[in-house]
């Protein structure tokens, strides 16, 4: 069966003026659909830029990434855009709402892109609104939230628009851990019920003990992989 | 977009109401400028013309570059009919110009004539309306002349005079005129050497045919209906029968139309640098907008929104900011010009003699805005926001998601 994300010789050197430096050294792996896989490791061992580049986020300098088959590389920046608006859903750390919309326009947003009808798109945000325990507060202004209702918007809008896989970078630093376990939660219903495929990078231990694929980094290179993944 | 535009315009609403208050002074004293410029152009062009020219002057083809009593037009009872068809026509006149001398014991002033008929000129001839001693023409050998020049030759109401002037042939000819009336209208020009005589008198004189004119003179309800009565005319059968030109105001009083466009290119450039400084607040408003929001344009880019869209979503947003600081100009130029236009700034204790282009002006400041000056007035300041905005858009638009990510 063709993997979902398919990372082959994967490369990624900075530049910092005269210096280079590596933060990927060659990465191959193969994430299955459906699966609930962390990046941990510590900082600089390059999990959030491989996070980037299974994202679209950025290029490699060497070695490559497909999503469905699809290597990205390939793609003009407009089919790139239009990758990650229908097949790849973002979390970030914190503050990654749009301030001047509400937390039902916030998750609204992608589906809006998407250019869905808007009877479609209520319905659908309105759900999954009230799965992610939000219900009642569709009208209020992420300042209105506290972090951990503001990463169940987060969430909502990355999962809304049926995205294949959502990649979540330290979705839970910013939270207690009995908010973060909550979230946990909800991303674990989600991919089991939507068979949403979710990538974390994490140095989160709640996270890493969830995960069903957990894939040690250091020093950009894979360390260990646990679980169902299959190494490359 | 539009309403994610709306709101991130108002995110910082008092940087965003200065902005458009800065855009609606702006325009509201763009609109003034302009404005007082039509009020004050309009009234000088009415003045002038109705001195003498019209607002279009049928004359002989040669009379142009060569001012003497030869070339001359046939004034047939076809062309006046011409004249007389034209659209918006408040009046016309039909006269002799030359240039004369007038004589008393007292001593003699070189100066020019206009010959006219007194029932075509009553009605609007600005000497009539400033009179201020005696009454205008009627007929016979009856003489206006201005104030300085009935000071200069010591003349009364009722004095005589002595008209010396060349025929059509060059002669040395001359007549004697009583002066029935005095005038004054504040250009040194007119009031000390120049003189108005009646047609019929003047053609015996000069030894003229009874249809003989150097000009016929057309007067317009409104001067904007110029150029629409300029082709008319051009186009009419008479008129081309009768070998005449038809001259525009501007070539006739070129020295008031050079004034008018010399000053109206520095009023232009006035508003463009009193722009400039407007832009400038909008470019900052704009960009310190786009600059703050890298974080969160680099998240709208990661979850896929096409870098097209952004683009155009900043634009709108300048759009709207230009929508609303153009439409407050406006209301406030409009408001300026109502205020004005009814009630003008009177400045002639001020500045008595004002001239402008040798013509007297009075003043009284009054706004009289044309509707195209306005509309483009708006166009150009609505347009010249909207480029300013394009650069920010840019801005963000290049914004690399990844870099926007890490700006936090």
């Amino acid at each position: 069966m063709e993997p979902l994300v398919k990372i082959e010789g994967l490369k990624k050197t900075y530049r910092q003026g005269m210096l280079e430096v590596p933060a990927l050294q060659g990465i191959d792996l193969k994430i299955r659909k459906g699966d609930f896989l962390a990046f941990a490791g510590p900082s600089g061992s390059g999990k959030t830029t491989l996070l980037n580049l299974v994202g679209g986020l950025m290029s490699p300098t060497e070695g490559r990434v497909l999503i469905e088959g699809q290597d990205l590389a390939e793609l003009s920046p407009s089919a790139l855009s239009d990758l990650r608006l229908r097949r790849i859903g973002f979390i970030f750390q914190a503050y990654n709402l749009i301030p001047v919309l509400t937390a039902y326009e916030n998750t609204e947003f992608v589906m809006m892109l998407q250019k869905v009808d808007e009877t479609v798109r209520r319905e659908k945000c309105m759900g999954l609104l009230k799965t992610v325990g939000l219900e009642g507060m569709e009208n209020r202004y992420p300042r209105e939230l506290s972090g951990g209702q503001q990463q169940r918007v987060a969430i909502a809008r990355a999962i809304v628009g049926e995205p294949a896989i959502v990649l979540a970078d330290e979705p839970t630093a910013n939270l207690d851990s009995a908010t973060a376990a909550q979230l946990l939660d909800t991303m674990e219903m989600l991919n089991r019920e939507k068979q949403a495929t979710f990538i974390f990078s994490t140095h989160d231990p709640a996270v890493m003990q969830r995960a069903k694929t957990l894939v040690r980094l250091r020093d950009g290179m894979i360390e260990s992989v646990e679980n169902a993944a299959c190494a490359g | 977009m539009f309403k994610l535009a709306w709101r991130n315009l108002w995110r910082r609403k008092r940087r965003t109401a200065i902005t458009v208050l800065s855009i609606t002074i702006g325009v509201g004293l763009c609109l003034f400028y302009t404005g007082l410029g039509d009020g004050m152009y309009g009234q000088v062009i009415s003045m002038a013309v109705r001195s003498g020219s019209g607002h279009l002057v049928l004359e002989n083809r040669s009379y142009r570059d060569d001012q003497v009593l030869k070339h001359t037009i046939q004034a047939s009872d076809e062309l006046i009919r011409s004249v007389k068809a034209v659209e918006g026509l408040e009046g016309y006149s039909l006269r002799i110009s030359a240039p004369g001398m007038v004589s008393t014991s007292y001593g003699t002033v070189g100066g020019g004539f206009d010959a006219v008929r007194p029932d075509l000129d009553k009605e609007f001839s600005l000497l009539n309306r400033n009179l201020v001693e005696g009454r205008y023409l009627e007929s016979g050998r009856d003489m206006i002349i201005g104030t300085e020049l009935a000071r200069k030759l010591k003349v009364n109401i009722g004095s005589k005079v002595v008209l010396t002037a060349q025929d059509r042939d060059g002669e040395t000819v001359q007549d004697l005129f009583r002066v029935v009336g005095t005038f004054r209208t504040r250009s040194d020009m007119m009031d000390g050497f120049y003189f108005q005589i009646t047609l019929d008198q003047a053609r015996e004189m000069l030894g003229l045919g009874p249809d003989d004119l150097t000009q016929v003179g057309v007067y317009l309800e409104d001067r904007h209906l110029q150029d629409e009565a300029r082709d008319y005319l051009e186009r009419c059968e008479p008129v081309k029968a009768s070998g005449a030109a038809v001259v525009p105001w501007q070539e006739v009083l070129s020295d008031l139309a050079n004034y008018i466009e010399v000053d109206t290119a520095s009023n232009y450039i006035f508003q463009i640098l009193l722009f400039l400084v407007i832009l400038a607040g909008v470019l900052n408003t704009v960009l310190m907008s786009v600059m703050e929001r890298t974080y969160e344009f680099g998240v709208m880019l990661s979850i896929g929104m096409s870098r097209m869209r952004l683009l155009l979503m900043v634009v709108v947003e300048c759009a709207m900011l230009a929508a609303i600081g153009t439409v407050c100009g406006a209301a406030l130029g409009w408001a300026e010009n109502a205020l004005l236009y009814r009630y003008p700034i009177d400045l002639s204790s001020y500045l008595p003699d004002a001239t402008v282009g040798g013509y007297f002006m009075d003043m009284a400041l009054q706004m009289n805005l044309t509707l195209p000056h306005f509309i483009t007035t708006l166009a150009l300041v609505f347009v010249m926001i909207l480029i300013v905005g394009v650069y920010p858009a840019f801005k963000a638009a290049r914004i690399e998601p990844v870099d926007a990510l890490h700006s936090l």
